[in-house]
């Protein structure tokens, strides 16, 4: 192992390097969030950037989207072996889900990095677009059956040579997505991040030298490393198991385990989901990238929530899988959802194992999707529209406090837009967005609270969307109760239906465009977070004041032994 | 000796994390008295008071009296504002408590939890709906509005904030809820989010509406304590985030605007030495006890935000310099994180315990490391008023040095070059957002700890000159001495740009100056000047550009400026449709503006010694005897060649080897920044 004295560099001089290459990253994201179009980059921030050196080792990430920071040196390294030769100024897109690509939706933008002829590094973008053609608008479809009516898939395709953009390759891309003039704006900025990126590094060579660069590169990756080997110091040597199913496939088909054993040696953790259920024909199973990110996500959050991501703790990190599952599933099976809810569910079931070996540290269960739907057609004056809605829910308690309300499970991280905005851009009447009472799973900490919010549609919409764990609440842990399911639901003419009344279909939480008509009601319900031990021992000045902020009903206060005729 | 002073004494008070500064210009000699005392532990009043009595100047013997104050500031952090209820949308009660939903750190699923502004049983909701285009869909319901009123008054709030949904677009059901609290309640403090903020996005506007009932009770309460030991009231002004002043009268009504009160004095009066020099774009560089605030200019004008981030992500809509604070400062803590590397901040060892060298049991800050380095003297500064222990010093260095296998000595001059990294990391990260060269700024530095890092931090960056002013530890509090009235109305437009010069928009422009106008209050004259402001964007994106510009501006300049601005921030033209969001008015009514004519004021009150000496420092690792210069016997056009220490009461200047710097005719110090400066 090297460390800053035998690279040259003191140890002043390599934390000054290191947080520049932090920072650098940082300034990524900055310009992209400036500079985008659509509403996934601007407010979700549903992107992730990072720096990687010349042979695709990644030095340093920012924390983005937890679903993205799996395997994105894996896509670099795929983009360089695939690629004969690579040029200074040369653009490369890549968002194949069976070569380390999320979903299609995920677009990585990346672009080499030389200084004076040398390719020292890479600059990368991983960020959500809009749309990326395929059966329904915006992805999301719940009923595709392989991953070709996912979307176009680009597996390492050179955009601009040297400079130069190839306009065969953006015309067939502009020809074949929806709203296409946005997708450009949205290119156009990831590339300039990767830009700005490339003038930080020369700078900084300029500056220090390559050989110094290339010392503080090792010494960021060590960084880490040391890091998080200090932080899985407090995880017990040993075994664990843990568990989580999808609950349908969207076809009538389900629930499906993914089970996880993980296994603690002195400087290494291997996560193995050898045992998980097969792959389905529905868009449910979790491209290996995303499987990759929920043993990452899942294990810096327990370990170290602050640690510098780069390629010096992955390695610490070994994933077992069996080709053919849910979790390492063979082309052409269907992947969209998986940065939601299968990432989601392989997440909790390595948290369900951890649990085991941490039982103070892991919370209990939260409500786990991004209940991610969306909306399009035409409106009035016969313009399209394409709004897509993702949401925040009720997160699970843990030993010392209560889950967190209105808050993203620990795979995603996204702000909510503005309903006002929304509703001059979209033909759309927002009806509330409120907090749902007695959702969190009781407990001696309470699960946090989900959500519901209820939009108008002032249009005629088709309506598309990937959900789960409608049946399932999240998970209570010791003695704990579960949090209240997600659901969606439409109100039409004053009666409320679920997705599958209304519309004859299989599943209540995957289908692809069903049409709403001019006046119903859209109903978004994401779930409670679990409880974390018995509702008996919690504090009896909590309940009183959960009863009288209504986060719990003076009816639901009974699991906690308050007599319901107390005024609250 | 108290200087002779009369009743035409003006006074600019800056309450900062740390030190409460003051600058009075003695009216019989010309000259200006300057002070700076660690903050009181009374309370702002006694602060403000025990600063004045510092510099012998009595408070009725004040005629003008302008006040940087973090008041708001920390009463929306520590919650200590009055008790408040809100009136919402049925349906939208909980948007308060929602946010943007968005947790800080992605991986910190255990991070604490921050109580909602209004607790949930003292939001209300009422029915009635206002659609996107301002239409009433459905009439206010005032049984509603009555019953919310009552179920507040039972719980005894002092305040009520009303935040409708899409009341932007039509304010007559907010207005409508405020008349019948005057009816039921008159007692009660009201903000109506139409008069604060009246501006699209729900959460914003409630967030904003929110705060500012929260500030009401207290802001009255203390200028209510404050404003009777004047005996001129009426020359009391407060510096609001936007960096201009507000009377009394609109402080009171408005009092959010202040929420970013303490930083602004010192940025404009910064980027006015800038401009006065000649130069177009400037960093300026206030470095603190406990922060840095950074502020950048651009073509002679400070760069503004429309929303600032309080706490704990909590945004407040109001206009204001686009200031940015980063953790790090004279207190900044030096420590090993979990993976073993040094770092500096951003937790700070405050006023109390202070760094390890104030002898109270504080932890190594970079103080510490500034005294051991010599670029602080032994005695201390703040003309002695903490006298320093260089011992404290070693020894807290010395047990962060010792895992790392290295020397206290060693550490501190690694902590130097730590902290102007950052500090330069930071200013890069601000000036990417604004697509321009970092290389053609000047940097302007001031604050107590500025000076001993500018140089350092310029070389980081590759600026070639660092700009000290005159009484650079206190130059915040002339900053707002300097500073004119100013108000900004704002409304919700969005309209296509071509529609610009229709009657109905320069209606809205109209009313919106006449509002700002009236804010202004009594003391608007006729030399009152005005801008137009508005936020552009192409049709399909979020974020919207700013611009600001005349009556008499026609669609297709504003487009044409619109575009050239795009494209020196993001790079591009688009050349497709443009929508303006956001319109206002800014109104000012201009004080004195020679900055620099205050700067060169004599202090009135010489203190410490004229003589040139040496002193010991550490230069890469190797003792070195340096010339040390007082800074006011020092002529203008004297060149002094680095490593050198320039030295004045309140602080210290360092210029490191291979830097030089030059006394410029103002009396400013101007220190070529050598290209090895910090490596």
């Amino acid at each position: 192992m090297s460390t800053p004295a035998d690279t040259h560099l003191d140890p002043f001089t390599a934390e000054i390097m290191r947080s520049y290459l932090i920072s650098t990253v940082r300034e990524m994201v900055v310009t992209t969030t400036r500079t985008a179009f659509s509403t996934c980059f601007c407010h979700g921030e549903d992107f992730t950037c990072a720096l990687f050196d010349g042979e695709g080792v990644m030095i340093a990430q920012d924390q983005g989207v937890t679903v993205h920071t799996g395997a994105m040196w894996e896509a670099v390294r795929y983009v360089i072996d695939t690629q004969p030769s690579i040029s200074e100024g040369d653009v490369f897109l890549h968002n194949d889900p069976y070569n380390w690509g999320t979903h299609q939706a995920d677009c990585m933008v990346c672009r080499p990095i030389f200084y004076r002829g040398e390719r020292v590094g890479f600059a990368a973008n991983r960020g959500h677009w809009t749309d990326i053609g395929g059966m329904a608008p915006g992805g999301w479809s719940g009923t595709a059956e392989d991953v070709v009516q996912e979307g176009l898939i680009l597996s390492s395709i050179r955009l601009i040579h040297a400079g130069e953009v190839n306009e065969d390759i953006r015309r067939f891309l502009l020809r074949n997505v929806r709203m296409a003039d946005q997708l450009w704006g949205d290119i156009q900025s990831q590339i300039a991040s990767n830009i700005v990126a490339e003038r930080r590094i020369r700078h900084l060579i300029d500056r220090y030298g390559l050989e110094r660069f290339q010392a503080s590169v090792s010494y960021t990756l060590d960084y880490s490393r040391r890091r998080f080997r200090a932080g899985l110091e407090s995880l017990p040597d040993g075994a664990a198991s843990g568990e989580d199913v999808i609950e349908d496939d969207g076809r009538g088909g389900g629930p499906f385990p993914i089970r996880v054993t993980i296994t603690k040696t002195k400087d290494k953790v291997t996560a193995d989901f050898s045992d998980t259920h097969a792959q389905v024909m529905g868009p449910v199973n979790c491209s290996l990238a995303c499987t990759k990110a929920a043993v990452v996500g899942s294990l810096v959050s327990t370990i170290d929530p602050e640690i510098p991501l780069n390629s010096g703790l992955m390695d610490c990190i070994e994933l077992a899988t069996r080709p053919g599952t849910l979790v390492h599933p063979t082309h052409p099976a269907p992947t969209f959802a998986s940065t939601a809810d299968p990432a989601a569910r392989a997440c909790e079931a390595m948290l369900d194992a951890l649990r085991k070996l941490l039982p103070d540290r892991v919370p209990a269960g939260s409500y786990s999707t991004g209940n991610n739907v969306t909306g399009g057609g035409y409106d009035d004056e016969g313009r399209e529209f394409l709004w897509y809605v993702y949401m925040a829910g009720g997160c699970g308690a843990h030993r010392l406090r209560d889950g967190s309300s209105a808050e993203w499970h620990v795979m995603a991280n996204c702000k909510s837009e503005s309903m006002e905005t929304w509703e001059v851009r979209y033909p759309v009447a927002f009806q509330s967005y409120r907090l749902l009472p007695d959702s969190g799973g009781a407990g001696e900490a309470r699960g946090g609270l989900g959500t519901e919010k209820c939009l108008r549609v002032l249009a005629d919409t088709r309506l598309t969307g990937i959900s789960d764990h409608h049946e399932i609440g999240a998970r209570g842990v010791r003695d704990g109760l579960p949090g209240t399911p997600n659901g969606f639901a439409i109100v039409r003419d004053g009666a409320e239906y679920t997705i599958s009344e209304l519309f004859s279909l299989p599943s209540n939480s995957k289908f692809s465009n069903v049409p709403l008509r001019k006046g119903d009601v859209f109903v978004t319900r994401q779930g409670g977070g679990g409880g974390f031990g018995p509702p008996g021992r919690r504090d009896r000045d909590l309940v009183e004041r959960d009863v009288r902020e209504g986060y719990v009903t003076a009816q639901a206060a009974v699991v906690y032994g308050r007599d319901p005729a107390l005024s609250p | 000796m108290p200087p002779e002073m009369d009743d035409r004494t003006e006074v600019g008070v800056d309450i900062g994390g740390t030190f409460t500064d003051l600058v009075a210009l003695d009216p019989s000699t010309g000259g200006l008295v300057t002070g700076k005392v660690l903050n009181s532990p009374l309370g702002l009043t006694e602060g403000v008071l025990a600063a004045c009595d510092e510099v012998g100047v009595p408070p009725e013997h004040i005629r003008y009296f302008v006040h940087g104050t973090t008041l708001v500031t920390n009463l929306l952090i520590e919650r200590t504002g009055g008790k408040l209820g809100l009136i919402t949308s049925a349906g939208f009660r909980d948007v308060l408590e929602i946010g943007y939903a968005f947790r800080k750190g992605t991986f910190h699923f255990l991070h604490d939890h921050i109580p909602p502004l209004v607790p949930r049983h003292l939001r209300t909701e009422v029915g009635g709906r206002i659609d996107a285009g301002g239409e009433v869909e459905e009439p206010l319901c005032e049984p509603d509005v009555v019953a919310a009123i009552e179920a507040l008054l039972a719980h005894e709030v002092e305040a009520i904030a009303v935040s409708l949904y899409n009341s932007y677009a039509n304010p007559a059901h907010e207005r409508r809820v405020a008349e019948i609290i005057h009816d039921l309640a008159p007692q009660l403090f009201v903000s109506l989010s139409v008069d604060v903020d009246p501006r699209i996005g729900e959460y914003e506007r409630v967030s904003t509406c929110t705060l500012n009932a929260m500030a009401t009770p207290v802001f009255h309460r203390y200028a209510g304590d404050l404003s009777p030991r004047f005996r001129h009231r009426d020359g009391i002004r407060y510096m609001h985030s936007g960096g201009g002043l507000l009377t009394l009268e609109e402080a009171r009504l408005r009092p959010i605007q202040l929420a970013k009160s303490g930083p602004a004095g010192g940025a404009l009066a910064a980027s006015a030495v800038a401009r006065h020099l000649g130069f177009e774009h400037a960093v300026t560089m206030d470095v603190g006890g406990t922060s840095t605030d950074i502020c950048i200019m651009l073509g002679g004008e400070i760069q503004q935000r429309e929303v600032v981030e309080l706490e704990h992500g909590i945004p407040a809509r109001i206009r204001s310099l686009d200031i940015h604070a980063i953790g790090a400062g004279g207190g900044s803590i030096v420590s090993l994180d979990a993976g073993g590397a040094v770092s500096v901040g951003p937790r700070s060892a405050g006023a109390t315990p202070g760094p390890a060298c104030y002898g109270r049991g504080g932890p190594a800050a970079v103080t510490d490391a500034n005294l051991v380095l010599g670029i602080l003297p032994d005695i201390g500064l703040l003309g002695g008023g903490v006298p320093l222990d260089r011992q404290e010093s070693l020894r807290a260095l010395e047990n962060v040095a010792r895992p790392i296998g290295t020397s206290a000595e060693t550490l501190a001059e690694g902590v130097w070059a730590i902290v102007n990294a950052n500090i330069a990391q930071a200013i890069r990260e601000i000036t990417v957002q604004q697509g321009t060269d970092i290389r053609e700024f000047v940097l302007v530095a001031f604050g107590g700890a500025g000076p001993q890092h500018a140089a350092g931090v310029a070389a980081e960056l590759g600026i070639g000159q660092v700009v000290i002013p005159n009484h650079c530890s206190v130059l915040s509090a002339i900053g707002l001495l300097t500073a004119d009235l100013k108000v900004f109305a704002a409304q919700t437009g969005l309209f296509p740009i071509e529609a610009l010069t229709d009657a109905a928009v320069q209606e809205s422009y109209e009313r919106l100056r006449e509002q700002a106008v009236e804010r202004l209050g009594a003391h608007a004259g006729p030399d009152i000047v005005s801008e137009r402001f508005a936020g552009l964007r192409y049709v399909g994106q979020w974020h919207y550009v700013p611009l600001t510009f005349s009556e008499s501006e026609t669609p297709d300049r504003l487009y044409e400026r619109f575009e050239a601005q795009h494209e020196v921030l993001y790079g591009t033209r688009i050349g497709t449709a443009v929508e303006i969001v956001d319109i206002g008015v800014t109104v000012l009514q201009p004080r004195e503006r020679d900055l620099a004519a205050y700067l060169a004021r004599a202090a009135s009150r010489s203190a410490g010694s004229t003589d040139a000496s040496t002193r010991r420092m550490l230069q890469d690792g190797v003792p070195t005897q340096v010339a040390v210069h007082a800074r006011q016997a020092l002529a203008a056009g004297a060149r002094l060649r680095g490593p050198c220490l320039v030295e004045e009461p309140q602080s210290v200047t360092y210029v490191p080897g291979g830097s030089d710097t030059e006394v410029m005719p103002e009396g400013y110090l101007s220190i070529s920044v050598g290209v090895d400066g910090s490596s």
